[in-house]
């Protein structure tokens, strides 16, 4: 039984038990297991997912073995599904693995209720009508989608998803709440208790510095009109204070807390986190979600109890000082971060109440862990590929058109639906010609295929509002170039992506990518756009 | 895609991969399906059951085998005709000069500590063989290209020395001191790598066990996986109980700390068999009677403040650059911890 937990030790430590048990949950469905998918499949699999169907039609050929790792020889003639669902397989016996040797674009049409029964589906090497049907089936059957694509040396991941609400985002670089500048009742009253002006330099050195700063910024503040020190010529005052105080200067806690200086002044609430504060989803109903009940519940924390601040941490960052004094503030900290909970809890009970919900129905680690995370909540709403192609998001774009560095990615994005729109039109991708890719491009026919290519993708940009806007001769030519081909290289790190996003949509931790990541395998540089 | 030409070149190249492990596995396989056909792995580790998650060439059953072996064997049942020639061996050992360097086209590296990063990317300058060095830690990952004359090297740019170490690492292998035993409360200045695990162990585990909440979970204590051993019995460990004099107290933590918890890491034997074993010490072996009371009797001991007087003083060692006996060690634990607990009774 110690088995599991011991080969899942590295990747439990990211995302803890809570994360695996959503994983193992979560049952997942392949469209088309080409190198792309076989390889977003593979990293799910060794991570233990609940289970996977994958969905693809072709016969294993030849020209799979040069790039796709889970087929060898003997798989040659075989359904290429039924070979890649036994490898996978054989790389984790806890995941329920099956396959249906079928056309996603027929099932699409045939089944369209067959996708109801997955938490997420995976889509690879689809093609634009098919995406489009795909995601109104599965808007409406609340299942999470993630599309990828590889295509030669460029590639995409796109999600799907109405809204995804993160509670545990683990940003890292945080400032740690720590309330220097508004000390509660009894961490001021602990501050109090301690004379910075002691003469046995032993005790001196020992006093950590969040009681340091404490009484420092309260001495500025008398000295200021109660002002926090904001400019930078105030704020190395505040140091020159700190450092005043120093009886030696090898006083490790005085160093601190000159370093820390600048905690004093609180963050202020990021815009991100403001809107999702005023966002209209807080004005809970029954049909409201735990996540927007608890968000209800803490604009009225920080409105009532919380007297403005957020419900706090609880937890404080090593610090020199002696062993009694720093339990005591742990003690301190972690006594205010309990009582906070219990002030959101109740108010969580109402609401549910209110809302004609069992006032029970959220637990209390559910709100225990929101209220530690509550200042790095994060929301996600990803607009229909319908949406995105009917009411391009053009000034966004134009954004991020401006950036020289990153017009290649864009004309990627562009092309990539541009070979959709002609493989559509000419039934083959550019380049391909009976299934062998013409190697020079002095050819007529390529050059045809390059002009054909170009005028499709002339007609997306003005579409997306760019009239003036041409793309490189050189990237449609190499697009030509491409033929069809999937590189393992480049569909090992596409599926790589894929699958770490399909991670944190189901562990519902880490905040997952904001727009289409697009991926120029040429200059090795990748963009997320706004789509 | 690629010409004639480019193919000929990647099928003629001799690579040299440094790590089979995480991105070893990953490299070796786009390697292979990209067509190169005379690959060379150094890798000194054995697998482990906790590398199954992601080293997707490696099985349960190959357990306690060479990677860079098990590796071999899984890429040639896919790719027959190439040519893969695996070193179970250490990166640094000297049969890997500038003369077998020289040898390779280009060097991957896969590694995961910066001393043996460092050790190649020299012998790379040395030989004039392009390096591409990359490394991943959580959600984050990079990979450089090193090539003498054209790019920085490895180490032109100074590396921050990592403030936070993996706790899998220590947890499981706590042998980064050799078997040594150090434990100085109060001096905690020491950063060499090589203490790292006695630093971690005293600051996340013995502090918080003993001075903070009991309660809260912790990573770092390895529990023995006796079938009576209940979770409430090995918890209360850190508790004192009524009926245990302060001695008796300190010898029941040191002995579950230095001894029983060893002994548990230990009896996950693959994890060894490459590496220093710990040695489980107990206390009864290191100062068999008990302690006597330092200036004769209590009285007279507790008449003085102490509260200033380090365990050190109070032993009667002067040197603080000294290297400690591990009998001396001992002694120092058990008196910081009388010292500590009667000063927190005053208090």
């Amino acid at each position: 039984m110690a088995e599991p937990k011991n080969k899942y030790d590295r990747q439990l430590r990211i995302w803890g038990e809570q994360g695996q048990a959503a994983l193992e949950k979560a049952s997942i469905c392949l469209l088309n297991c080409g190198p792309t998918g076989s390889e977003a499949l593979k990293n799910l699999v060794l991570g233990g997912i609940g289970s996977v169907t994958i969905v693809d039609e072709f016969k294993v050929e030849m020209s799979d073995l040069g790039n796709n790792f889970l087929v060898d020889a003997s798989s040659v003639g075989q359904s290429r599904a039924k070979c890649v669902c036994t490898f996978l397989q054989e790389l984790n016996d806890a995941v329920k693995a099956k396959f249906i040797q079928e056309s996603p674009e027929r099932l699409l049409e045939t089944n369209p209720s067959f996708f109801s029964q997955f938490t997420l589906v995976i889509a690879t090497q689809l093609l634009e009508d098919s995406i489009l049907k795909l995601d109104k089936i599965c808007r409406e059957g609340n299942v999470m989608l993630v599309i990828a694509r590889s295509y030669g040396l460029t590639g995409l991941v796109r999600i799907s998803v109405k809204e995804h609400t993160v509670i545990e985002s683990k940003h890292e670089h945080f400032v740690e709440d720590l309330r220097f500048h508004n000390p509660w009742p009894e961490l001021k009253q602990f501050a109090e208790s301690i004379d910075l002006n002691v003469v046995d330099p032993v005790v001196h050195k020992h006093i950590p510095y969040a009681v340091i700063l404490i009484k420092l910024v309260e001495k500025w503040k008398e000295m200021h009109d109660g002002h926090l020190p904001s400019t930078r010529k105030e704020k190395d005052e505040f140091k020159h204070l700190i450092k005043s105080l120093m009886l030696d200067i090898d006083e490790d806690n005085y160093k601190e807390a000159i370093r820390a200086s600048f905690k004093v002044c609180p963050e202020g609430i990021g815009s991100d986190l403001r809107q999702i504060l005023e966002d209209g989803s807080a004005e809970v109903d029954f049909g409201s979600s735990d996540f927007w009940v608890m968000v209800a519940a803490l604009n009225e924390f920080i409105a009532n109890e919380g007297e403005g601040e957020f419900p706090l941490e609880g937890s404080i960052p090593d610090m020199t000082s002696s062993t009694e004094c720093y339990v005591n503030l742990q003690k301190i900290y972690q006594a205010k971060a309990e009582v906070d909970f219990l002030a959101v809890e109740q108010r969580v009970r109402s609401i549910l109440k209110r809302i004609g919900r069992d006032s029970d129905a959220i637990s209390r680690t559910d709100i225990k862990t929101f209220c530690r995370n509550s200042r790095k909540l994060a929301v996600r709403r990803y607009r229909s590929i319908e949406d995105e192609f009917k009411s391009p998001a053009t000034l966004e774009l134009q954004k991020n058109l401006n950036d020289e560095e990153y017009s290649y990615t864009f004309g990627f994005y562009v092309l990539l639906r541009a070979i959709d729109r002609f493989a559509a039109n000419y039934n083959r991708f550019p380049g391909l010609f009976d299934r062998r890719v013409q190697y020079s491009l002095k050819s007529s026919e390529v050059a045809d295929d390059v002009h054909r290519l170009n005028s499709i993708a002339v007609g997306i940009l003005n579409n997306l509002g760019f009239k003036a806007k041409t793309l490189y001769e050189d990237l449609v030519s190499e697009m030509c170039r491409f033929g069809g081909a999937e590189l393992h290289a480049v569909a090992a790190f596409v599926g790589g992506i894929a699958s770490q996003e399909v991670i944190k949509l189901i562990t519902k931790q880490f905040v997952p990518v904001s727009g289409t990541f697009i991926f120029d395998g040429i200059e090795h540089k990748s963009q997320v756009l706004p789509l | 895609m690629a010409s004639e030409e480019q193919l000929k070149t990647i099928e003629g190249a001799k690579v040299l991969m440094v790590g089979a492990g995480g991105i070893g596995c990953e490299l070796l396989k786009t390697l292979a399906l990209s067509g190169f056909r005379d690959i060379h792995i150094i890798d000194m580790d054995t697998i482990e059951v906790s590398n199954l998650n992601r080293q997707f060439l490696f099985r349960q059953s190959h357990v306690g085998q060479s990677k860079a072996k098990v590796a071999r064997e899984a890429i040639l049942k896919f790719r027959p005709n190439i040519n893969i020639t695996p070193y179970h061996a250490n990166v640094k050992d000297p049969m890997f000069n500038m003369e077998f360097f020289k040898e390779f086209n280009v060097v991957l590296n896969g590694l995961d500590n910066l001393d043996a990063r460092r050790h190649v990317n020299r012998l790379c300058l040395a030989a004039e063989v392009p390096l591409v060095e990359s490394g991943t830690t959580g959600f984050l990952g990079q990979v450089t290209v090193h090539v003498k004359g054209k790019t920085e090297c490895y180490e032109c740019q100074p590396k921050p020395t990592p403030k936070t170490y993996p706790v899998c690492t220590i947890t499981s292998t706590p042998s980064k001191n050799q078997g040594k035993l150090v434990v100085r409360f109060g001096r905690m200045g020491m950063s060499t790598q090589d203490f790292v695990h006695c630093i971690v162990w005293a600051k996340d585990l013995l502090f918080a066990k003993l001075f903070g909440d009991r309660t809260r979970e912790n990573d770092l204590y390895v529990r023995s996986n006796d079938a009576d051993g209940s979770v409430k019995h090995s918890e209360d460990i850190f508790e004192q109980s009524p009926d245990e004099d302060l001695e008796q107290y300190g010898r029941k933590i040191y002995d579950n700390i230095f001894g029983h918890s060893i002994e548990a890491t230990l009896s996950n034997e693959e994890t060894w068999r490459n590496r220093n074993k710990p040695k489980p010490i107990y206390i009864r072996d290191i100062l068999p009677h008990k302690i006597a009371k330092p200036n004769g009797s209590l009285e007279e001991n507790c008449a003085i403040d102490d509260t200033n007087v380090s365990a050190m003083a109070s032993l009667g060692l002067k040197n603080p650059q000294d290297v400690w006996s591990l009998e001396e060690s001992t002694r120092i634990f058990m008196e910081a911890l009388r010292l500590f607990t009667e000063k927190r009774k005053k208090v």
